[in-house]
């Protein structure tokens, strides 16, 4: 006899979702069948901007059960801030500002850790790297704007 | 000497990713110019807007936080534009050691 495959339970919060994804879904084909192109557009909104939720949630979660790179014996309460404040900067942020200042910044810090510089100084190093990737953000967007 | 400059003539020496470029920049300047974060990065999007440069991303390493490294080249115009520009430093240097 063949053994059943166990289908994994799914979290009170895929429940919902799948519930409010069936519900908004049903709700756009009504709309279109009845031809309502308010209701429509709305609908295709509200989807556009749950998928782009549900985009942010499986990312900060994937983010969460990553193993920390960064290995210290202790990392002092400071820098362990700072690396959680660059990693929630580096959700927001576009990908190649984040991958190429932030990443720069973590590398360099890394080296500081080795050469035994004080945690004030990789604080530093981490804050600065965010508030310019903040920066070269917003510049980068008006200028693509004036474009 | 300008940020553009400066990246161009490190870049002379081959390919490099950010912080590498700002390192070589300090030693080839014997420490007298640290390039920023605020300066370097647009400067070196700019160039590759310009078509002075190519970028390509290199695989992601943990020391990096999983984050990979974006490597900068020279194409054959930014080439010619370090070139020209390193020439011009240079007779810039001539004329004030003569002055």
């Amino acid at each position: 006899m063949k053994a059943l495959r166990r289908v994994p339970k799914p979290s009170s919060e895929q429940v919902v979702a799948i519930l409010y994804f069936s519900g908004l879904a049903l709700f756009a084909v009504t709309a279109l069948i009845r031809w309502r192109p308010g209701i429509l557009a709305g609908s295709a909104v509200s989807l556009f901007v749950m998928s782009k939720a549900v985009d942010l949630v499986i990312q900060a979660r994937r983010l969460a059960s990553r193993r920390p790179t960064l290995q210290v014996p202790v990392a002092p309460a400071p820098l362990r801030r700072t690396l959680l404040l660059m990693d929630v900067i580096g959700a927001v942020l576009p990908a190649r500002i984040v991958n190429e200042q932030i990443g720069d910044a973590r590398e360099q810090m890394h080296k500081f850790m080795l050469e035994g510089r004080p945690p004030w100084l990789i604080c530093l190093r981490g804050v600065s790297a965010v508030c310019w990737a903040v920066v070269n953000t917003l510049l980068d967007v008006v200028s693509r704007a004036r474009l | 000497m300008t940020a553009k400059a400066a990246l161009l003539a490190a870049l002379l020496q081959g390919k490099g990713f950010g912080l590498e470029l700002i390192e070589r920049v300090h030693q080839r300047t014997q420490g007298q110019l640290r390039l920023g974060d605020g300066s370097v990065y647009p400067t070196l999007r700019a160039m590759e807007r310009e078509g002075l440069l190519v970028s390509h991303e290199a695989d992601p390493s943990p020391e990096r936080g999983g984050r990979p490294r974006r490597y900068y080249e020279l194409t054959a115009e930014g080439m010619r534009a370090a070139k020209e520009s390193t020439k011009v430093l240079f007779v810039l240097g001539r004329l004030g050691e003569v002055s």
